[in-house]
């Protein structure tokens, strides 16, 4: 838009000499151009500045909100049992170091800080650290344990007696997020002194002067890689490393830079150095065990020392930070000597910036890189005993409750049984894999072992591969439990009109049940016994034997008291059930024998205690779980049957027969399942042995899972059953039911509730019961 | 699973009534253990220390020594773990504090899976915190495991008979007390 003359003395003075109309149009046109770009850059930068703002804080909300939630968000931690010591306690001074060792204590002279222990003829002296438990907080104290044989003698703190000392319980797993970042959270004071400013002598020496960004840094890290001809030293702060670790991309671009600039200024102007020091501490990545990523040093001082990050001598703590510039570049497991010169180099920065003494530089250099044997063999890691305990934590808590909350979980695992459990699967079936010939790899197991009174899981095996988080074979893989049922049929006949001594026909039988295919069973042997007492039928597991008493009482009979012992109908609705043609989990199978080993009481297995949240207060107590589902005298018998089958029949081959033990062996059709359920004074196992592609393996619960049941009890030590002998238990002819001494006949002994209903056999010297003789009279 | 915050909504006369029942087992029971068990001597106590400043459940001093009425003896559990745990949760009963009772109970179970007088207390806690549900298996469980033990059946069964009275059922306390009771002396 053209503008007016100025003033009357410009137009005087441009009237003379008139301007050309070209020109005049051109700088018309000019000026207006000129107008034109000069807004639109206003308009741009405008823009610009807006557009800016916008992602400015778009940047501060998404770095912000990362910051404080990743700062809050705390997976879950799962406790195991703590071991308990008390005076008279069955265990060796060499159990109790294995209990330390694996709890990440170290063999020291020094006993002045918690952690460590130090073996003295007849004992041990040992340092305990602090931990707060579910019903209290024990500080840390030093504390002398003393052995006599096989048990502990006295405890000693100081001179004074100590009636019950706790160990720490094992960390055994975290639920940490899908994305598999797990982490232990710690706070600014519980972060080493040398830990923070060895951090800042070898990653970022202007941490604390910086504002987010370094240029020094930049140069001294070129000039540093320049000299040494390689990548020693980055020109990335710390808080530009935290961010970077925040949005975990490989992606170099000026762009990401730029943005990773602009949010480290950004944490820098929102939070406090010590904020963004202990965030990084928490956040760095340090390595990778399978789908879990080892965040922080919190959690990185467990996985590769098995310790507590405090407890960390300055070799480790500079171990840990020589894994950050590339946790698979210098990790400890892999590369040794290059994580070790690295190490070294670091140890060496220590010194020169005055944060260790020359002695303890000396000692450090000495020191080996002291990580544990395996990734695995550290902070312990159960998979599958933790995918019990996150189906009984999903009834109360959420899945991201688990994540985030820093809940920590109080668990009934007991860290030795474990192992006990699973390496006799290992080695068992590694054995029969060599001894069969078998492929190797080809036959899979899994176990549950129990509390007999309580319930509570103490160990459970999810494959031969403990420590892989896979198929969880104890807990979703329903086979069919062959024999390992027959008990529940002798359970139905002692709750009715049977005695041990009652005959039932072994005979071959065909059953044609309503809408159903003809059923011809037959003996796992093919022969036939004829009329054999109950005793006989099921310590030999006769097949035949057990139909006919099964028919006997009534399959509706028999599957009504399952439902009473595990809670839920059978699937199978035929008469095949009696001979176990009914899938169940080895988890189930424990729910159903524990009625038995607890004597009578229903104990769902369970894996909680309780949960409290990050600040101890207790969210939820999961209490002992029992109700009586059998008469305490029946549930008597039955368990002394089932020892009888152990002495006597088909579990006779195992080395604990004759301990008091009791049990029941099972096979499924073509041998595709082989089963055991064993149980003494305090521990209930049940044991499968299959394969995952369900074809016969050719073994027998004897010939399989009775094997590894062995070594578990091997391991464990069996603790014989000591059931109230029964006023009325009775010697009887194992072959015939009939009552007879140990003189004149082969005998077990077991309660009979109406011993005068018993027959004698002739040439004992029985005398007949008044009873029997009246139903002689009387033809009954 | 039960909330270990305690239901403050249990009525007075309930609670009453539950208290004395209690007492009175507590009375029978602990005055047993007090001829028998070696009580913790002062200055060898626990290691553990009640996590007041956490969840505000501070155990009271506990007082060894006092005058209790007489009763038969009962054999206290085998070993010196399960004993001071079963000392510190009558403690914790008598000072009204069911919730902190069952853990220590339960505590003392796992190291002593089957000593009848445990499952009993346990009961006995389960009572106080109104869960005469649990209380009664506890109670049937303790009667399981006393098997011959005459005077920890007994016990038993008279916790059996607390937790019928509790639960309105006076007629069968009265039955059990008739039978056990005067067994008991």
């Amino acid at each position: 838009m053209p503008k007016k003359p100025a003033s009357g003395r410009r137009r005087s003075a441009s009237s003379s000499k008139k301007p050309p109309l070209k020109a005049s149009w051109f700088t018309r046109v000019s000026r207006w151009v000129l107008r034109l770009a000069l807004r639109i850059t206003l308009w741009v930068a405008l823009v610009g500045v807006l557009v800016g703002s916008g992602y400015l804080y778009y940047l501060d909300r998404s770095i912000s909100k990362t910051f404080e939630g990743r700062r809050w968000s705390v997976p879950a931690q799962v406790y195991a049992q703590p071991m308990e010591l008390y005076a008279g306690k069955r265990l060796t001074n060499a159990q109790l170091q294995d209990e330390l060792l694996r709890l990440g204590y170290r063999k020291t002279q020094d006993l002045s800080a918690p952690g460590g222990y130090q073996p003295i003829p007849g004992g041990v002296r040992l340092h305990l650290r602090s931990f707060a438990y579910m019903d209290a907080i024990r500080p840390s104290m030093r504390i002398t344990v003393m052995f006599v044989g096989n048990r502990l003698q006295r405890i000693l703190a100081g001179n004074r007696n100590m009636d019950l000392v706790r160990l720490e319980p094992a960390v055994i797993g975290s639920f940490f997020p899908s994305h598999g970042e797990d982490r232990l959270i710690l706070t600014p004071d519980q972060v080493p002194a040398l830990l923070a400013e060895g951090l800042k002598a070898v990653e970022d020496r202007e941490f604390d002067a910086h504002k987010g960004f370094s240029l020094t840094g930049i140069a001294r890290a070129a000039l540093v890689n320049l000299r040494s001809g390689e990548a020693q030293q980055g020109g990335s702060t710390l808080t530009q490393q935290l961010v970077k670790s925040y949005f975990l991309t490989n992606e170099r671009t000026i762009e990401r830079k730029l943005r990773e600039l602009a949010m480290s200024i950004i944490l820098e102007l929102r939070f406090s150095k010590e904020d963004i020091l202990t965030a990084y501490i928490n956040e760095i990545f340090l390595g990778q065990n399978g789908a879990r990523a080892i965040h922080g040093f919190g959690l990185g001082a467990q996985y590769y020392f098995n310790k507590p990050l405090n407890e960390l001598p300055p070799s480790q703590i500079a171990a840990l930070i020589s894994i950050i510039r590339g946790p698979s570049y210098y990790n400890p497991f892999r590369h040794p000597e290059r994580t070790l010169r690295r190490r070294n180099r670091i140890l060496d920065t220590f010194l020169a910036d005055g944060l260790i003494s020359n002695a303890r530089h000396q000692d450090a250099i000495g020191q080996p890189l002291g990580v544990v044997a395996s990734p695995n063999s550290g902070g312990a890691y159960y998979p599958a005993f933790m995918d019990l305990v996150r189906a009984e934590l999903s009834e109360r808590y959420s899945a991201s409750d688990l994540r985030t909350q820093g809940l920590r979980i109080f668990t009934t695992l007991r860290p030795r049984e474990q192992a006990n459990a699973q390496q006799a699967v290992s080695n068992t079936l590694k054995a029969i894999e060599q001894e069969r010939k078998y492929e190797a790899g080809s036959l899979q197991a899994s176990t549950v072992v129990t509390d007999t009174q309580t319930g509570e899981v103490l160990a459970l095996v999810g494959g031969r591969q403990g420590r892989v988080d896979g198929f969880n074979r104890a807990i979703n893989a329903r086979r069919p439990v062959g024999s390992v049922i027959k008990p529940l049929i002798v359970l139905s006949a002692l709750e009715s009109d049977y005695e041990w001594s009652s005959l039932v026909n072994d005979q071959a039988i065909t059953i044609t049940p309503p809408n159903g295919e003809p059923w011809s069973p037959r003996n796992y042997d093919g022969k036939t016994r004829g009329a054999v007492p109950i005793i006989k039928a099921l310590a030999l597991s006769l097949n035949l034997a057990a139909v006919d008493l099964g028919n006997r009482i009534g399959l509706d009979v028999v599957q009504g008291r399952f439902a009473d012992l595990v809670g839920y109908t059978p699937k199978n609705r035929y008469p095949s059930f009696f001979l176990g043609a009914e899938p169940m989990s080895p988890l189930q199978l424990a729910e159903l024998y524990g009625n038995f080993a607890s004597g009578g009481f229903r104990t769902t297995p369970k894996s909680v205690i309780a949960v409290l949240d990050e600040q101890g207060t207790p969210l939820s107590h999961h209490p002992f779980d029992v109700t009586q589902t059998i008469e305490v005298d029946t549930a008597t018998s039955l368990n002394s049957g089932l020892e009888i089958v152990m002495r006597r029949g088909t579990g006779r081959s195992s080395p604990f027969a004759q301990r008091g033990v009791a049990g029941k062996t099972g096979t499924s059709n073509d041998n595709r399942d082989s089963w055991f359920a064993g149980f003494d004074n305090s521990r209930l196992s049940i044991v499968w042995v299959g394969r995952d592609d369900n074809k016969p393996t050719g073994l027998t619960g004897t010939s399989g899972a009775l094997r590894i049941w062995n070594t578990m009890t091997e391991a464990a030590g069996p603790d014989p059953i000591t059931s109230a002998t029964s006023e009325n238990s009775i010697a009887i002819e194992y072959d015939t039911g009939l009552q007879a001494t140990a003189k004149c006949a082969d005998v077990v002994v077991l309660p009979i509730r109406r011993p005068d209903t018993l027959k004698p056999k002739s040439g004992c010297g029985i005398k007949t019961s008044f009873g029997e003789r009246l139903r002689a009279i009387f033809g009954r | 699973m039960i909330s270990l915050v305690q239901s403050a909504s249990s009525p007075a006369l309930v609670r009453t009534r539950n208290l004395l029942a209690n007492l009175a087992v507590v009375f029978l029971i602990t005055g047993c253990a007090s001829t028998t068990v070696q009580t913790p001597q002062p200055g060898a106590s626990t290691p553990d220390r009640s996590s007041s400043s956490q969840s505000g459940r501070e155990l009271p001093e506990v007082r060894e020594n006092e005058a209790r009425p007489k009763a038969p003896t009962i054999a206290p559990p085998r070993n010196s773990g399960a004993q001071t745990l079963l000392a510190r949760a009558d403690t914790a009963l008598a000072a009204e504090q069911p919730a902190t009772a069952v853990l220590l109970l339960e505590r003392a179970v796992r190291i002593e899976p089957r000593e009848a007088l445990l499952w009993i207390r346990l009961s006995q806690a389960h009572l106080d915190q109104g869960d005469s549900r649990a209380a009664f298996q506890h109670a049937r469980k303790a009667i399981a495991l006393a098997g011959s033990q005459t005077n920890k059946r007994t016990a038993a069964w008279l916790q059996l008979a607390n937790v019928y009275q509790a639960q309105g059922k006076d007629g069968e306390a009265k039955q059990i007390r008739n039978r056990y009771g005067r067994s008991s002396g």
